[in-house]
């Protein structure tokens, strides 16, 4: 029986396995397993009800679609901001690779509150663009400046220690076999970046769907306008409709999930080319 | 093609790398660049390449005639296989050898079938056929760097630039790469450069040996050239196993091949020296002989024949005279 059974150098499978599953279940999965619960109370006609009005379809695309963008955004620049700070040697380096993880550390109410008083019409910013008629605080511009403001470390993260390990003699060696600095970004550089770029967008896009501190401050919060989910989740919270809040608050975390398996899975496609 | 280097000089911060390179490589060349870790060998390989630059006006890279010493690494059509072969991970073998052909601007790409048969054409020359779907990491060490051979000469290369082609391989596999490599070689007739710190590897494949030492090279020559008449001290001690020894009242050092030590019996009137053998090591061809000098307490390794050391009946411990066959230099 003994010899039979496979060794491992690091035993403890079962023990770590079962510490996983448990901690999982009680931090992460039971308390979301609740809000199911709570909104299971209205049934499917309630449901629908509570979660087919205009106020909740605006706010609905508003977020999601907002999200997406901003992590998109964050995809660029932060694949720019990490390509710096990870390839070049310069003074204040250090300093700006701090100041990267600021959103991370701040409360985010406190990023609200200063990125309003710049955009606000009579802001540093806002009172620039006021004559031009662009707005951008308690419009959608200013709800995308705060989140790409509180995702963007988890793109510059991701992609840096990639980055750092990169051969530099790849790139040396396709500039010898005759490709242009171009090409030798999009062939062999960029294909070996995607599978970190798609998890840090992801991560920076999951972020900007939940996020609440922030963006409350800067958005105006205009129902059907500016209203973000997570505000009219607690709105409803105040108005002491917790069965609304749970059913909106299934329905995020039903789309949410989808989201995050499907690129989860564009990723496993795109790893399994690069290591295989 | 031939290869003219300048008066080359490389600086990094205070490190001088190169100081003052000259040489001149005649067309289908096989030359080693060998030397010791530092001694500038694979920077300057880089510099023919394209991969760095001397300082600023200190020196010209000139191939077949034209001068190439500003023109970028992309331009020039060198062929660079490095040193952990630096393939394209993500890419099949296929992709990673038609890279070259691929990136080109699309007035001078060749067709879709062209670049496909020349792929093909240059996996069976270096015996990787079949191979073709396959990704760098599932490949041995020996076949990752026969694909990065077969990248370097998709581009038609004027020159083949490799650095440390066996450094990462084991024992084996190396001999074999080795022998293989100098036919190849043979076969294509392609201007190449390798550099290499295995003295055995550089004297047993190169056409011509370029030592370099601390940035500068030592001597250039035929593999036999630099093992019977070494320039320098430093060469004399790289190529080979040599004794320094001085002779009973005569103030100069010696140097002398274990080769050239004969091994006489103690009461011969021949022996310069007298000398204890430490230790005896028949496992070979030779017999290895560790002595101890009387006169002067210095070691001193000599080889001798089988043959001799049966007939002499030597054994560990046993004193002998020693006399030095000193090369005319």
């Amino acid at each position: 029986m003994q010899a039979n059974k496979r060794r491992r150098i690091l035993p403890g499978f079962g023990l770590s396995l079962g510490f996983t599953v448990a901690y999982l279940g009680l931090v992460v999965l039971f308390p979301l397993l609740l809000v199911f619960v709570k909104a299971s109370g209205l049934g499917w006609r309630g449901f629908y009800e509570a979660l087919a009005t205009d106020r909740v379809w605006a706010a609905c695309r508003l977020t999601f679609g907002l999200s997406l963008l901003a992590g998109l955004l964050n995809g660029v620049f932060g694949l720019l901001i990490a390509w710096v700070l990870a390839r070049y040697q310069f003074p204040g380096r250090r300093f700006l690779d701090a100041s990267v993880d600021l959103p991370f550390a701040m409360p985010t109410a406190v990023a609200g509150i200063a990125l309003t008083t710049l955009y606000a019409p009579n802001g540093w910013i806002g009172s620039l663009l006021k004559p031009y008629g662009i707005k951008v605080a308690f419009a959608p511009a200013g709800i995308l400046i705060a989140l790409v403001f509180i995702g963007l470390p988890f793109v510059v993260r991701t992609l840096q220690p990639v980055l750092e390990d990169l051969e530099v003699a790849q790139e040396e060696a396709a500039a010898s076999l005759g490709a242009s600095r171009w090409k030798t970004f999009q062939r062999v550089v960029l294909p070996q970046l995607v599978p970190a770029l798609i998890t840090g967008t992801t991560l920076a896009f999951a972020r900007a769907v939940g996020e609440y501190g922030s963006v409350v401050f800067i958005a105006g919060n205009m129902p059907g306008k500016t209203e973000i989910l997570p505000l009219l989740i607690i709105t409803k919270l105040e108005q002491y409709d917790y069965p609304g809040a749970t059913a909106l608050a299934s329905m995020m975390l039903v789309v949410s999930f989808g989201l995050l398996l499907l690129i989860n899975y564009l990723q496993r496609k795109t790893l399994v080319r690069n290591q295989a | 093609m031939s290869i003219i280097v300048k008066n080359l000089r490389r600086t990094f911060g205070t490190f001088q790398a190169l100081r003052g390179i000259h040489l001149e490589i005649a067309d289908t060349q096989l030359v080693a660049l060998l030397g010791p870790s530092g001694s500038g060998k694979t920077t300057l390989l880089r510099i023919i390449g394209g991969l760095d630059f001397p300082d600023a006006s200190h020196g010209n890279v000139v191939i077949n005639g034209e001068d190439v010493t500003d023109s970028p690494a992309a331009e020039r059509k060198a062929g660079f296989v490095f040193q952990h072969y630096a393939l394209f991970n993500h890419l099949s073998v296929f992709e990673n050898v038609a890279f070259g052909l691929d990136v080109r601007p699309p007035k001078t790409r060749p067709s879709k079938d062209a670049i496909r048969d020349r792929v093909l054409e240059l996996l069976r020359l270096v015996q990787l056929q079949g191979l073709e779907q396959r990704l760098p990491s599932e490949l041995s060490g020996g076949q990752r760097q026969r694909v990065a051979l077969a990248r370097a000469l998709a581009i038609d290369p004027k020159v083949l630039l490799l650095d440390e082609p066996f450094g990462a391989l084991d024992a084996k596999v190396r001999k074999d790469l080795r022998r293989w490599l100098r036919a190849f070689h043979q076969e294509i007739g392609v201007t190449t450069i390798f550099v290499t710190h295995d003295q055995q590897e550089a004297l047993e494949l190169a056409d011509v040996v370029v030592v370099m030492n601390q940035g500068q090279i030592e001597q250039i020559g035929s593999p036999q050239q630099l093992y019977d008449h070494p320039a320098t001290p430093f060469v004399y001690e790289f190529l080979g196993d040599v004794n320094k020894v001085r002779k009973p009242g005569r103030p100069e050092l010696f140097y002398v091949r274990p080769h050239e030590v004969s091994i006489l019996f103690a009461g011969d009137a021949k022996a310069e020296l007298h000398a204890k053998i430490e230790h005896l090591f028949a496992a070979g061809p030779s017999a290895r002989l560790t002595l101890r000098i009387q006169e002067s307490r210095e070691t001193l390794d000599a080889d001798i024949t089988r043959q001799q050391l049966e007939e002499m009946g030597l054994s560990e411990g046993d004193e002998v005279g020693v006399h030095l066959n000193l090369s005319p230099s």
